[in-house]
């Protein structure tokens, strides 16, 4: 009787102690913090998909420029050069090489944080204190505690069902909140310990976002002159506008270049501005863990500027692409309307060398004998013949053309249609 | 708000403002048809491309070693969330194993109780 009261005594303070400091853990902070850092993952190395190609692009034609003018500096780059003391040692690439082993750091950089956050939810979530498994041993324990009572006693009454029921209901709620004190301490330690290392680590993404924004103005500004220099040259020698439909091809392109730039610095400065937010929100989960109605404004501010980044992001490469099919039918059209020109001009050239033959003829028809009348009427007669065998030629590759601009409009339109739709 | 830069970043940002001028200054030459004087501006321009290009290259490199080492660090940190996560794991199977003590406790006492 004596151990009866006493184990009684003892679990009563016990649980009375750790019940009156009800720990539970709200998951929805850490989770909001989770799918933070997945949706900047996201939009982190979009721009470098840009930067890297538009950069191999230009080295290529830089070299083959470099080495027309008998120059090796670019292709040293790729040259392989061993070192007397590093049996290691790899030399300097060029920069779009360098751009994409960046551009892998960048994800790897990522994804430890974003292993970091998993595990800060895994340790806050309430999956730990396994309910299903505490209610099995609840079961469990209190059928076999019935069992040996009823086998000793032969008296299977309700009222001693329910007191080793209730008792034992005690012990499993114990342990259960012994849990809960255990996995939120270990959490507050966690957070307030790596608070330094998210600041740090947040410099390092931003100091990349800088490098991605300095690379795209780089290779987009090296784009765009060399778009200059053509279009320029085609101006000033487009005698009788024959350049003119590729005027309009360079400053459409310019146009694009110009536009691509811009969307990269709006979005890079974005992501900037929405890494700077991940230490405040990392602090506000301490918070909240200390504190249930502390604000987890911060958190929620991270998680919409991650939203809106992947959501601006998505909605161009969509507009992208649309533009993409949009200008391979554009420039489809233009070769049709060119080849429609010049299939207009030869007609010309031909209707006139035709008029000139009959002129001829009716000369030589008004004075039969003058052989020189006679070799007039022929010449012009054979030019006059080509002329008709060129522009009917032109008249079949136009009409060609025009035929493959319709059915790659038709496609674009498809294609614009579906995107929209999706 | 000023954007926080390292010094290779800062020296970057002058050179890409000073190379775009040049080509500005280069356009400029052309369209007043003096092609002996852009083509110099060209030239100087490209090799400001050039020095532009070995920075931005270095600095990916000094990234990457300095993430390197962020990367190592955060993968210790994150062992040691793991631990703890094993650490409460345990606790969980250790409080388990007190509530069958206790539960055995109950049943003694129950029976000694049923006894006298």
């Amino acid at each position: 009787m004596y151990l009866w009261v006493g184990t009684r005594n003892i679990i009563f303070v016990v649980t009375f102690v750790i019940m009156s400091g009800c720990t539970t853990i709200d998951t929805k902070p850490f989770e909001k913090f989770n799918s933070s850092l997945i949706e900047l993952n996201k939009g982190a190395v979009s721009s470098l998909d840009v930067t890297i190609p538009l950069a191999e692009g230009r080295y290529r034609n830089e070299l083959e420029t470099d080495l027309t003018n008998g120059n090796d500096q670019l292709l040293q780059k790729l040259f392989i050069q061993a070192n007397p003391d590093n049996p290691f040692f790899i030399s300097k690439p060029p920069v779009f090489l360098q751009a994409k082993k960046f551009k892998l750091g960048i994800s790897k950089t990522n994804l430890v944080w974003l292993e970091y956050s998993k595990l800060l939810l895994q340790l806050s979530s309430k999956e730990f204190v396994d309910d299903e498994k505490f209610s099995k041993l609840s079961d469990e324990l209190n059928k076999n505690a019935f069992d040996a009572v009823q086998s000793l006693k032969d008296d299977p009454s309700d009222a001693s069902a329910k007191n080793t029921a209730l008792f034992s209901e005690l012990a499993i709620t114990m342990a259960k909140e012994y849990i809960r004190t255990e996995q939120k301490e270990k959490l507050m330690e966690s957070i307030i310990n790596n608070q330094e290392a998210i600041s740090a680590y947040v410099e390092h993404m931003q100091s990349a976002i800088v490098t991605m924004a300095q690379s795209s103005t780089q290779e987009h500004s090296e784009k765009q002159q060399n778009l200059t220099r053509d279009l320029i040259s085609l101006v000033a020698n487009n005698e009788n506008g024959k350049n003119d439909a590729k005027i309009q091809k360079f400053i459409g392109d310019m146009i694009d270049v110009k536009t691509t730039h811009s969307d990269q610095m709006v979005s890079l400065h974005a992501l900037h501005t929405a890494y700077e937010k991940i230490p405040d929100a990392h602090k506000a989960l301490a918070k909240r863990l200390a504190k249930s109605d502390s604000s987890i404004a911060a958190i929620t501010d991270l998680l919409e500027k991650g939203v809106q980044l992947h959501t601006s992001y998505e909605s161009k490469a969509k507009v992208n692409k649309a533009e993409l099919v949009q200008a391979k039918a554009d420039a489809a059209n233009s070769e049709a309307t060119i080849a429609e020109f010049t299939y207009q001009q030869a007609k010309l050239k031909y209707t006139r060398a035709q008029f000139e033959y009959k002129l001829a003829q009716n000369a030589l028809n008004e004075d039969p004998d003058n052989d020189a009348k006679k070799k007039d009427a022929e010449d012009k007669k054979k030019l006059a013949e080509e002329l008709k065998l060129e522009a009917d030629s032109l008249k079949e590759s136009s009409e060609a053309l025009r035929a493959a601009a319709t059915a790659i409009q038709e496609s674009a339109n498809d294609v614009q249609y579906s995107i929209i739709n999706n | 708000m000023p954007i926080s830069m390292t010094k290779k970043q800062e020296i970057i940002q002058q050179l890409l403002a000073s190379k775009t001028k040049s080509y500005q200054a280069e356009v400029k030459l052309l369209l007043k048809r003096k092609p002996t004087e852009a083509n110099e501006i060209k030239k100087h321009g490209k090799e400001l491309s050039r020095k532009i290009d070995n920075l931005i290259a270095e600095t990916m490199t000094d990234w990457t070693g300095n993430a390197d080492k962020i990367i190592s660090d955060v993968k210790l940190i994150n062992k040691k969330v793991q631990r703890s996560i094993n650490d409460i794991n345990n606790s969980v199977n250790v409080a388990g194993n007190v509530v069958k003590l206790v539960g055995f406790i109950d049943d003694v006492v129950e029976i000694a109780d049923g006894i006298t």
